[in-house]
This record gives structure tokens, sequence and C-alpha cells, in this order.
């Protein structure tokens, strides 16, 4: 919202900076986003001037000579405007000026020119080469009462203030409000002000003498109050220049002057106002309803738009005349013929309002209001603010016809009283606060004391909200206004006195980064994808035995990644195939990902979708980087489940491997980690298959993907210790002959019973032994707890473990050869 | 035999001993006529037992040729690396050849920055947890004081998930702050902990903009906790992160759970303000909302975008840089 200072200087005047203004009101909650400068750097060159006399340019049938009286000189100029008359007062560039182009969008300096053979001297300026607003149709027109000669920038130049006001503080949303809260925090903070003028908020008695026939009638409860007065005699013309000068810098544009009074009121009021026409209300009746009414409406920007019955409407019995709150209607608008109207100020349901605006994506500068709440209050002083303005400025004398205030409910004026301690504001705050500055504080901001106690330094009081204040509800609320109005850097700051409790740690946020260590010092280099997929997508990477639904998403930001992923393949096959495009140099790609995965089993404690972190590993390439001194191997399926071994051994979880059965996604050269019992993830080369399906060029491409919080359960987190042999260790090579379907681990496991074994090394494997077999080759240590071991003790237990091989596996040493 | 045997073994084990700490030729050439010499060691053995039968002869002789061959080779070998070093030593040597790689990988920026935060409030004493992302209507808004059709909604444009069985009105978490709610329903004060972890928002992509981010969400709660305590631990986070000049300053804003509300601006280089988090004293109604006292218990709470931290933090000016995922930008967080 924008507010000139020089409309809030109507009403109270001060001597410090608009930036200290603007400070103070941003660290008291109403945020200044930017001020906005209007003639700060107009030089003398920029002057009032008024047009003599216009003639026909010469060669240009669109271009007139204007003769332009500066008091001190008569100028000749060549302009192209369609709005210039003789005797208009205007805004004069004289060569030198430093003036805004338009068309390249920048400030620049202007020169004498000739303009299709005539010399300009000058120029006459429209709103945009001023800077003053975006118009750029025609020339800027001064008042009649401004001064040939006179600096433009006394006439036109101000500060304005563009305002964020959050959403509690509809009140703000004016210039009443920003003025009282300018009071209250001058008064507050001392800071030396002088207040001009007040805002009239209490009932006039107006005079009708001749009452037209007409009636009101509220028929929805969410329609709290509907005032309005029907004022004849209006002639409906363009508004004066002090009016569109406050509209125009606020960012409104001026329309005629009766609209432009509804808005003036409404910036300055906070009240939004609407005006009819009404003899197009030819019932003679206004009902303001919901049901039984046309399902489409033309509003005044002639868009129809489809309405429904929650909407509340303004009607004239049978047909809608407006929508309450968001917009009028083109069958009452106002127009240049117009000269009996009915002004309609009214209170409406904040909800119902916001309703509306959402469903039709309109939003107005009064539904804006109205769903932040327009106080109960406000609809008779508006109108009397109104009639004031129309008066001031009709040409002719106006009748006030009628009057009208209809409530539905009395609302506001049941607002419960709300107290405030010196206690509890001690207990929130952390410091004292005195009476006389609470008391001065909430005064300033409208609050009415009911009651007040007070024994030594401690007090109570007992105050009244004010109808425009609907987000005070609470002592705490108040004690927000008193700290916010002294600012909270002028409160202490002291430490906390910490507890010797606190809630138990979550000990898997710990994991995680740990993991993420682990990661980063194997190689991998950490990505972070957007957790939503495509429907391609979706269906390429889902787990094969899946029978879940997929979560999807009401309103994704993009319409085709609807869905939330079930696991990271996508994202991470796509990190690798689009960087090993963007960087061929590159021969060695790692990354990971861990981050949440979710599926559709509800989780008990939460009563929500399951979402767990999902660690997601890719390899292609080279091991390592290579370079002059390292050519690398390729990464492999073993080195991948080095790797993995490495993260697991580290975090001290237990596991093993088994065969994997996912055999669309991964090929042969799989597995899958068991732990605890429990399938936690699988690992090994993608199927190029599922590579294309994913539109990824890339090949040999290892993945493996775990469920880290399975994995952290099972984390042997007390590391104990074992006893150490004093005797040596003895180390003997052996080497199998075994059948090609025996896996390693099945001969581990054998030799593995054999107690003396400390430690065993698969150190050679040879595929190609005639008879469908292989041979495997083992360092075993031996080693015992008691005695230095024997060649013959070694040998002995060594023959064992060679029986059972023999007899379970059919394995046989390999002879030398 | 036998102690002629061991007597070898003794030999070979004590010559390649010392042979090994050798540094000079002279030396060197000095163990080689200790041992390999025409009077050496060797020599001695092979004369000590040219008199036995020739079949322990012959067996000796060969274990006595056998570890003569092997302290040759030693000797050779001693001999070329001395000679090697040698060279080395006085000639010219690239130390500037890359190494043999052993590439680091990365930490994503986003998780160091969480990280360093979360070590931050840890030295002050917080714990770390973390909650869903897909979260219920009621934590993300109705516990939190923040009304259906309240136009303060509109601070938070939310993505909303379709129904999960009877699960209903789920949406993606518009921000940390529903586990404040959590926290307290399932733990007794006193609380400090933070939250850190992802958020979404139904809103256009800019430079500083994103649909998906990171926040952390911090909460104190105890019987005497007030404002003042809040302004001193936000100032000394903000010190730990961005050093001891950082200043940092509180104004007036509004956020629905809490009441008084505030933002955090800091300012540690360039003279100029920038908005780090939002915060306040836990608001009385969500306090009463999760079954405590408001006049036994306050606390305050507050948030912070990660992103926005690691811009400042870091200089990065397009947030969209963040998860686009690009190896150059990623392998620099090292």
């Amino acid at each position: 919202m924008k507010i000139p200072i020089s409309w809030i200087k109507n009403y109270i005047d001060f001597n410090i900076s608009n930036e200290d203004v603007s400070e103070l009101l941003t660290m008291s909650g109403t945020e200044v986003s930017d001020i906005i400068k209007i003639g700060n750097d107009w030089d003398s060159n920029l002057i009032v001037g008024e047009i003599k006399n216009i003639k026909k340019h010469p060669n240009a049938d669109r271009l007139s000579l204007v003769s332009i009286d500066t008091a001190t000189d008569l100028i000749e100029v060549v302009c192209g405007a369609p709005n210039i008359t003789s005797g208009q007062k205007i805004a004069f560039a004289r060569p030198g000026a430093n003036i805004y182009n338009p068309r390249d969008k920048k400030m620049s300096i202007l020169k004498k020119s000739s303009i299709r053979g005539v010399e300009s001297e000058g120029m006459i300026c429209s709103p945009l080469e001023l800077k003053y607003s975006e118009e750029h149709e025609g020339i800027l027109v001064l008042p009649k009462e401004a001064k040939n000669g006179q600096l433009l920038n006394s006439l036109l130049s101000d500060d304005i203030f563009d305002l964020d006001i959050t959403p509690n503080r509809a009140d703000c949303m004016s210039v009443m409000g920003i003025v009282r809260e300018l009071i209250t925090i001058f008064s507050a903070q001392k800071i030396d002000h002088q207040i001009l003028n007040h805002f009239e908020l209490e009932k006039e008695i107006i005079d009708i003498k001749n009452q037209i026939e007409f009636k009101i009638r509220i028929n929805s409860s969410d329609c709290y109050r509907y005032s309005g007065i029907s004022i004849d005699s209006i002639k409906i013309n363009d508004s004066p220049f002090w009016i569109k000068d406050k509209l125009i810098k606020s960012g409104l544009r001026p329309i005629n002057n009766i609209v432009d009074i509804t808005n003036f009121v409404m910036l300055e009021y906070g009240q939004p106002l609407h005006a009819f026409d009404l003899s197009k209300i030819k019932t003679k009746f206004i009902e303001i309803k919901k049901n039984n009414l046309e399902k489409e409406f033309i509003a005044l920007d002639n868009v129809k738009r489809e309405l429904n019955e929650k909407m509340l409407r303004i009607t004239d019995g049978n047909k809608t005349i407006a929508l309450a709150g968001v917009i009028g209607g083109n069958n009452s608008e106002i127009d240049t013929t117009t000269s009996n109207i009915f002004l309609e100020a009214a209170c409406f349901d904040m909800s119902n309002i916001r309703q509306t605006s959402k469903v039709l994506n309109l939003s107005t500068d009064a539904s804006y209001r109205f769903e932040r709440g327009v106080p109960y209050d406000f609809t008779i002083p508006s109108l009397l603010r109104a009639i004031t303005l129309i008066k001031e400025t009709n040409q002719t004398p106006v009748e006030i016809t009628g009057l009208w205030d209809e409530q539905s409910k009395v609302v506001n004026e049941t607002k419960k009283p709300v107290q405030f301690t010196s206690e509890r504001y001690k207990k929130i705050i952390g410091e004292n606060i005195s009476l006389k500055k609470a008391k001065n504080i909430l005064k300033n901001l409208g609050l009415k004391n009911l009651q007040e106690q007070s024994i030594d330094d401690e007090f109570y009081l007992k105050l009244n909200i004010p109808p425009w204040r609907q987000d005070l509800d609470l002592e705490d609320d108040l004690i927000e206004e008193i700290a916010r109005i002294i600012g909270y850097d002028n409160l202490s700051s002291s430490p906390m006195q910490y507890a010797e409790k606190n809630i138990p740690v979550e000990k898997n946020v710990e994991y995680r980064n740990q993991t993420r260590l682990e990661m980063k010092a194997m190689g991998y280099i950490e990505v972070i994808n957007y957790p939503v997929l495509n429907e391609s997508q979706y269906i390429n990477t889902k787990i094969t035995n899946s029978s879940q639904n997929p979560i999807e998403l009401i309103n994704p930001i993009n319409q085709d990644n609807k869905f939330m992923r079930s696991n990271l393949r996508s994202g991470l096959i796509d990190n690798l195939s689009k960087n090993s495009k963007k960087y061929p140099d590159i021969e060695s790609w790692k990354f990971y990902e861990l981050g949440k995965t979710y599926n559709s089993i509800i989780n008990p404690d939460f009563k929500l979708p399951t979402q767990n972190y999902t660690l997601g590993m890719i390899a292609n390439g080279l091991i390592n980087k290579q370079n002059w001194a390292h050519y690398p191997n390729k990464v492999n399926f073993y080195t991948f489940k080095g790797e993995i071994e490495r993260l697991l051994t580290n975090l001290k979880i237990n596991y093993n491997f088994i065969k994997n059965n996912d055999s669309k996604y991964y090929s042969n050269e799989s597995a899958t980690i068991i732990s605890n019992q429990t399938t936690v993830g699988s690992f090994g080369f993608i199927r190029q298959e599922t590579l294309l399906n994913l539109n990824a060029k890339i090949k040999n491409v290892l993945y493996a993907e775990f469920n880290i919080e399975k994995l952290f359960e099972n984390i042997t987190s007390t590391n104990k210790f074992q006893k150490i042999s004093p005797y040596p260790q003895a180390t003997r090579d052996l080497s199998f002959v075994v059948d090609k379907n025996i896996i390693a681990d099945d001969i581990i496991k054998i030799i593995n019973e054999n107690p003396l074994i400390s430690e065993l090394n698969v150190i050679d494997v040879y595929e190609n032994l005639e008879n469908d077999k292989k041979a495997l080759t083992f360092r075993l240590s031996y080693q015992s707890f008691n005695k230095t071991l024997s060649n013959k003790q070694i040998e002995e237990s060594q023959n064992k473990t060679l029986l059972l091989l023999k007899k379970n596996l059919n394995i046989e040493l390999r002879k030398q050869i | 035999m036998n102690t002629n045997k061991t007597y070898l073994e003794k030999l070979k084990l004590e010559a390649a001993n010392t042979i090994e700490n050798l540094l000079s030729a002279e030396d060197i050439e000095t163990w080689r006529i200790n041992y390999l010499g025409r009077k050496g060691k060797i020599s001695e053995f092979f004369q000590s037992f040219k008199d036995m039968k020739s079949e322990e002869r012959n067996e000796l002789g060969s274990l006595a040729n056998n570890v003569k061959k092997f302290l040759e080779e030693l000797y050779d070998s001693k001999t070329k690396s001395l000679n090697k070093s040698d060279i080395q030593e006085s000639d010219f040597f690239d130390y500037s050849l890359p190494g043999t790689p052993n590439s680091a990988g990365s930490i994503h920026p986003t998780n160091q920055m969480m990280q360093e935060i979360c070590i931050a409030f840890n030295k002050l004493g917080f714990n770390i947890y973390e909650g869903p992302e897909i979260e219920s209507e009621k934590y993300a808004f109705d516990k939190l004081n923040i009304p259906t059709n309240h136009p303060a909604r509109d601070i938070w444009d939310t993505i909303w998930v379709k129904d999960v069985g009877d699960i209903k009105s789920l949406v993606l978490r518009p921000h940390t702050s529903p586990m404040q709610i959590r926290i307290m329903e399932n733990n007794e004060p006193p609380i400090r902990v933070v939250i850190p972890g992802k958020c979404y928002r139904y809103e256009a992509t800019d430079n500083t903009h994103e649909w998906h981010f990171h926040q952390i969400e911090g909460l104190v709660i105890d019987k005497n906790i007030n404002f003042s305590n809040m302004k001193s631990t936000l100032f000394e986070f903000a010190r730990i992160i961005f050093g001891e000049e950082t200043k940092a300053r509180f104004r007036c804003d509004f956020f629905p759970f809490v009441e008084p509300g505030a933002e955090m601006s800091i300012n540690f280089k360039e003279n100029t303000w920038l908005e780090l988090m939002g915060a306040g004293m836990v608001h009385p109604k969500v306090l009463n909302n999760v079954g405590l006292d408001p006049n036994i218990y306050s606390g305050f709470a507050f948030g912070l975008g990660i992103e926005r931290a690691a811009m400042i933090k870091y200089g990065i000016n397009n947030i969209r840089d963040f998860y686009a995922n690009d190896y150059q930008f990623l392998k620099q967080f090292k």
C-alpha cells in the first residue's frame, strides 16, 4: 500500500526526516519497503507554465506549436499531446532539465531540438516523463492556482511510503491508521510532533429535507451492517487536482469526481465505499443476499464472471448489482450522465469476501481490506467524510435525500475488555513497565481504560478495545503493542537460565551427518533433488513388487511432476546423465543423495504417509580421476561393493549380502543387502533398458539404494573390546578347486567354523578350469589364545576344515602345477 | 647338521638386517667384504663343512648357495637404489607434478549450512530433531493458530496432497513450524530444540524464491523464558555463524503462532541490514492447543531459511543454483 507523506502531514507534523519516520514505522511492525521520491531530482528547469496559444505545426498534422508563458518568457514549443487547451497550467521542462524518456526507459537531459523543421525550446511533460505516474497518453494538467514560473517541485514533490502491511493489521491500511501509529510512536519515544487535524469518527446529524422512497434489507448473516446515503444533483466531472494528486501518488487511477471520492475516503479511513447510479436501481430496493440469483455477472471491468451461492451479493431484490465487498456491477455503474447516486458503506464477513475473491481470482482494493477486517463502526463516519468532500468539490449544491443504516448483528460493541498487568508483561518481556508509559501507549492506540488498580510498581488495567483493532484479543496482544511501540531494540537482552533437562537426543541426525562424511571421504558428491516425479519416471523406477499407490499432489508446481518419489533412482540417474553430458572430459562420476522417499503406508506414530530417509549412490566411469602417475580401473560391481562395505562397517552396522531378485531394474551383477534379517537395500549395475526408459544416455551405471533408517536401527553403538592374543599369527595360502556355481560365501562359512581362523581373505579367483570348475585361493591366518601354534597343530586343524569342505561342497585342494 | 642350518639362518637374517640401515657406498662395500668377500662369512661357512659326508655336504651346500644368492641380490638392489638416490639428490626433481588423484566428494551447501547452524544451536544447548514433510493441515495450520479462510494463510502458499487412504487434508509442509506442535505434544518441558528440514511453497521460482527449500525451526519452552532471553540467544547464534562483529536487531513482525512476533536482521558486512529470521514468544493459544498452561509455561520460537543463510554467508546470488545439481556448483562445497 502506498501513502504519500503529504497526506500524512495533513494530520500530523514532525521535524525528523522521512527516512527516520520510515525506520520507526518499520521497527514497530509496519514495514516501509520503499520510499518513492517524486521531484527530489527536479531542478529549476522544471517549472509551471501556462498555455497561451496553440497553432498547427506547419509540417505535421498531429503536432501543434504551443506558446507557453513562464512568467518571465513566452516560449514556443512543439507538442503532440491530444489533451492541450489554451489556459491550461502545465509542467514545463526547459532545455537542461533531467527527465525520463519512456522510449529508452532512462533519465536524460533535455536538449533544444528541431522537430519537423520547427525549433522547440523545451517540452510540456506527461506524468510519466516526470515519473509522477505511469500515464503517458497526454500531458499533466496542473491546478489553476499554480503560478507561472513556479518551481514544479514546490507543487508536486513528495515522498511516498510503500508499506507492507501484515495481515493482522487491517487498521494500518489507511492514512488514519498510519497517523495513529505515528502519534503513538512519537509520543512514546519522545519525538516532537504536532497534531494538525483529527479524524471525525462521531455521528453527525444530517438534515434531510426531501426523503426519497427507498428500502434496504439485509438477508444474510454475512452482512453485518449496511449504511448508505442518497445524494441528488451530482455533476459527474473530473476531480480537482488535489484529490487526483493524492490518488495518483497512492497508486490509484483517477476516474471521475464521485468514484475518486469513494477511493479517497477508502484510503483515508480504510472503509471501502461504493457509488451506485440510483436511477439504475429501478426497484428502489437493495437487498443483501446469496440465494436464488443469476449465475453470471458482469462487473465494472466488463468481465463476465460465474458466481456461486456462497458469494454475498448486493441486489435490487431480483438481480445482482454488486458483488459484496469485491466489485460493483456495470448495470448500476456511475456514468457521465449520472446525477442521482447511492453511496454504500458496509461491513461484511471477512471470510466470505475472501472466498469470493479467491474463487474469482479477483483481488480489489475493497476486497483486500474487507478480507482483513473493516471495522463495524466506520460506515457512517466514512459516508459523512464523503459528503463533506462532495459538497466541497461539486460545482453546484447537492442535496441529501436519504440516510440508511441497517445492522444484522451488533458484533464489535460487545467485544470483551482485555486486561493488562505489569506482572504478565514482566514474565513475557523480561523487564518492567511503568503504569504511565503503558497507559499512554494504549490510550494513543485507541484503547479505553475501564478499570485501574496499582500497588507500588505493580498494576492492573482493564481496557476496551477500539473497533479497528480486531486483532487485539488477549493480554499478550497488548504486551506486543507496548513492546513494539517502545521498540524491540530498546528492550533488554539477557541469557536464559539453562534447565538441566532437555528432551531426548535424536540419534539419526548424527548418523546422517556421519554418513555424509563417509560418502564425502569416498569421493561422492552430494546432490539434493526435487522429490517429485512425472508419470514415466514413477513407473520406470517403481519397486517391482510394490503394490502401493503413489502419493499424488493436487496442485504441483509443474503439472507433469505430480508424484512424490518412492525412491531416489530417477533423480540420481538424471544428475549423472546431465552432468556427464555437460562435462564430457570428466571420467569419474560419483553422486549420492540422502533424502526422503514417500509411500502410502500409514505411519502409525504420525498418522501420516511413510516418509523415510533413503540413501542412493550412483557411480560410473573410472574409480578415480586419472593423471600422469595413475590410470585407475573402471568402477565395477566389486569396487562398488567395497565402498558399501566400507560405509556400513564405519557406521558399525552388521550386514550380509544375498542374491538380488529385482531383475527389472538391476542386471545380473547385483546383490541385496540384509541387516538383522531384513532387506535394507540392493545395488549393482542398472539394466540398460531402464536407463533408456529414463532417457539417460549413459552406460555401465552402478547404483545402490538403502533404507538408511532401517540400517540405523542396527547400529551397534557400544564398541565392545575384544581380547587380543599374545601369540603370533601363522598364515597359509590354500587354493581350492570348486564347482563354478558355488559362491565364495558358502566356502567362507565353513572355513570360519574353524576356531583357530583369525583372518580370512580371498586373494585369487581363476575362472577357467576344465569341467566347469574354478579355483579360489584363500589366505588364512591361524592364531590361538593359548600358545604359539606349531605346524602340526595348524595342519591338523586345517585338515578338519578340508574334510568339511570336501564333504559339503565337494571341494578339493588344487594340485601344484 | 642342525646347528649348521640354524647358523646359516641366523647369518642370513643378520646380514639382511644390517644392510637395511646402511646409507653410504663405503659401508655397503664393507658389508660385502664382511659377508660375501673371499674371506667373508659365507666363504667361511663353506669352508666349515667341506670335510663332511657328501650327502650332508650337498644339502648344506645348496642351502648356503641359496643364502649367498639371496645376499648378492640384496647387495645389487641396495647399490642400485643407492646410486639412484644419489642422482635424485643432486639433480632436478619436479615436485610440482600433481599427486595421484584421490578426489574427495562434497556435501551439499544446504546441508553444510544446516549442519553449521545445528552445531551452533547445539553449542547453545539445543537438541536436533526432524519431522514429516507430508503434514496434516491440522499441524501445518490449525494448531498453529492459523485459521482457515484467514488472510494470514496467504503467507504460506501451500501445495496440497491427495488423500492417502483415510488420511485427508494433507499438505507438503510450507514451514517447519508444525514440528513445534509435535515436539510439545510428545515431550514435557523444559524443551530446547532445533528442527531442520525441507519445506515447500506453491510459488514461482526466481533468484530468491524456490518452491522447494529448507528451514530450521527453533523452540524453547520452560517456566521462565522471556523475550529478553530470545534476543540474547539469537544474538549469540548470529555471532557464532556470521562472526563476532555481527550486529543484530529485532523489529515487530506478524506470525500467528507467536506473540509478540519479531523479525531479526543482521549486519555483518557493508553496513546493510539483512532479514535473517522470524521469531517470537510462543502464542498462548498455541500453548493451550498442546495442553500447556500459558500462565506457567512460556517460550520462544524462531525459523530461518537455510538457503538464505547460505546465500548470505557464501555470497550465492541465485537460489536456483542450489537444486540444479551442477557438478561445478556442488564440487565447491568441500
